[in-house]
């Protein structure tokens, strides 16, 4: 008798989920470790990238360079 | 002249010419031999009603056969034997008349003792058992059960089988029906090898029965017929085949069109189809395997066509129903599929298989609790099948239940690794480079580190159990599943995505991001694409 294959999980979109879920909480014990050491030394920070990878440690959009949005520019914002 | 010594030379004659095949001078002879035969009721009359009988039967004249005795025995003063009734029911199954075979033989025996004048022949049956020859009511029990499979009683076929068997454990034809139809699951096969009582003298032939028994303890069978590695049932055919080229034994051609099929031989797999069709031996099962080869290359409309004509043939040819449920699932026709199983499911009682796929086509459909059930019912007839293990692993999965899921896939592999276990060291000859196709640093390092042998078949297996394994955040155990799955299927894009996927998660986005792009070279996805953009921003701006 022939056989059927083995049911395959493939991974699909749903599981980035797991990877915003990862990130949210590494993100949580990032700020929760800013909050309790304010101060935090260069070299603790290269660490922190190490032992949580995901947390956004720049944030671009709070550059001075970024140029001023068009409501700005009019003073309208 | 003296008609006693003409008898004798012309029941010398009948039986020279029926050894000699020539069936139509033994029709003449025994004729002649019947008409000066006292008239009925005499036992010499009886006797050469049956002969002339047999003679015509022999010749393939079966509506003859049957008529001609069927007038005898219902005579009331006829002389009759069960022989007689026997061979007028034998006529009538030949000509697949169903319902006129029990009209003959009567639903049981107390019925045909009450319909005809049945000399009571035991001296006879003394005879018989010494003379070792099979017991004339197994034989008749026998003929019910084929009436009863004919007419789709399958309970009731496998009710006179068994009783068939009870009345004389060496009606091999019984057995044979009971096992390669898969009417009885292993355990009843167990519980009638137990009752059959065998004589000390006949206990070569419990033996032998029991070989041909499934599953279970039996698992050298299990291994190479039922889900094995094809590629030793390929070899162990040609060996026969070799020596016997028309070998037309059912079980060994539906195993050699399977193997094939599953080795992905196409050319010997057409060439045999072609065979089996020229023979004219077994036309359902020569239009299985053509279904099988349409099915492997990938040709829908015939593959189609091919399993209707095969079971056409043979309405009652499960593995054709098996393979039609499988050609529909591929094509993503659920209903029809389920169909087709359910048929499968009702004609191989003894059989997890269509159990098995019901289940897998309900996980298809994501109705898990119904899954489960079936799932549940093909684990108590075998369980030692990896792929149900898979299975409800793969339920538990999608139920969050991954520590649960992880045992089952677990499970699984444990069987397979041991069954491939078994596999090679029946065959020495086969080594793990077979399973070990990859030649590359990485493989060769996950074969030393990993020296048990899984087949590719179980690739999915490991790929499953590695997403657990991820989902419970055991990252390094997952990609170490995750590297046995790429060896076993190393062109496979979805390899490199979860290998990718894991290391991001673990903030290895060198190695994150080198495997979405191999991925992403082989199939272009939107998951792969979505975490490459994302582990290339975290890894060059810091910022996602």
């Amino acid at each position: 008798m022939i056989s059927r294959k083995a049911t395959r999980i493939e991974l699909n979109i749903e599981d980035i989920e797991e990877y915003e879920q990862l990130k949210r909480e590494q993100t949580q014990e990032y700020n929760q470790m800013l909050r309790m050491n304010a101060q935090t030394t260069p070299k603790e920070g290269m660490n922190i990238e190490k032992k949580l990878p995901l947390v956004n440690t720049s944030n671009p959009s709070n550059t001075n360079t970024k140029s001023p949005s068009t409501a700005q520019r009019i003073g309208f914002d | 002249m003296d008609i006693d010594k003409l008898k004798v030379q012309l029941c010398k004659l009948v039986t020279d010419s029926l050894d000699r095949h020539s069936y139509s001078a033994s029709i003449f002879y025994c004729d002649k031999l019947l008409q000066l035969s006292t008239p009925n009721p005499s036992k010499e009359y009886s006797d050469n009603i049956y002969l002339y009988c047999d003679c015509l039967f022999r010749d393939k004249q079966y509506q003859r056969t049957s008529f001609l005795l069927q007038k005898y025995i219902e005579q009331p003063n006829s002389i009759v034997y069960k022989k007689h009734i026997y061979l007028a029911g034998r006529a009538k199954l030949e000509l697949q008349n169903w319902e006129n075979v029990l009209k003959i033989l009567g639903d049981d025996d107390q019925q045909m003792l009450q319909y005809y004048n049945i000399v009571d022949n035991q001296q006879q049956q003394q005879q018989n058992d010494t003379n070792q020859s099979i017991n004339i009511s197994s034989m008749i029990s026998l003929l019910r059960a084929k009436a009863f499979e004919g007419l789709d009683n399958l309970k009731k076929a496998k009710y006179w089988y068994i009783k068939s068997l009870k009345q004389d454990y060496k009606n091999h034809e019984s057995f044979e029906s009971l096992v390669n139809n898969h009417i009885l699951n292993y355990t009843e096969e167990l519980e009638l090898i137990s009752l059959l009582n065998f004589s000390a003298q006949d206990k070569w032939l419990e033996e032998l029965y029991s070989t041909l028994l499934k599953k279970k303890d039996n698992k050298k069978r299990f291994i190479n017929i039922d889900c094995g590695d094809q590629s030793i049932n390929q070899s162990l055919i040609n060996i026969i085949l070799k020596d016997d080229k028309y070998y037309n034994n059912k079980t060994c051609l539906m195993v050699n069109l399977s193997s094939m099929y599953e080795l992905g031989m196409k050319n010997e797999l057409h060439y045999q189809c072609h065979q089996l069709i020229d023979s004219q031996i077994q036309p359902a099962i020569a239009w299985y395997g053509i279904a099988c080869y349409y099915h492997l290359i990938q040709n829908i409309d015939m593959t189609q066509k091919a399993f209707t004509k095969s079971t056409t043939y043979d309405s009652k040819l499960g593995a054709s129903w098996l393979g039609f449920g499988h050609y529909f699932a591929n094509k993503g026709e659920h209903d029809q599929a389920m169909s087709a199983y359910r048929t499968a499911s009702r004609l191989l009682t003894g059989l997890h298989l269509p159990l098995l796929c019901i289940g897998m086509e309900l996980i298809g459909i994501h109705n898990f609790n119904l899954a489960e059930q079936y799932l549940q019912q093909a684990l108590d007839i075998c369980p030692y099948d990896p792929l149900i293990y898979n299975e409800l692993g793969v339920i538990a999965y999608k139920a969050h239940d991954f520590k649960q899921a992880i045992q089952f896939f677990l499970k699984a592999l444990d069987i397979a690794n041991f069954n491939q276990q078994q596999s090679s060291n029946n065959n020495s000859n086969s080594n793990s480079n077979i399973l070990f196709k990859s030649n590359n640093t990485s493989s060769s390092i996950i074969k030393s580190q990993f020296p048990t042998l899984f087949n590719a078949a179980y690739e999915p297996t490991l790929f499953n159990l590695a997403h657990c394994y991820r989902k419970c955040r055991q990252f390094n155990e997952a990609l170490k599943y995750y590297q046995i799955a790429h060896t076993l299927s190393p062109g496979n894009s979805s390899i490199y995505s979860a290998l990718g996927f894991t290391h991001h998660l673990q903030g290895n986005f060198d190695e994150a991001i080198d495997y979405y792009h191999q991925s992403l070279s082989i199939r272009d996805d939107n998951f792969t694409n979505t975490l490459l953009n994302k582990a290339l921003s975290l890894s060059l701006l810091k910022f996602e």
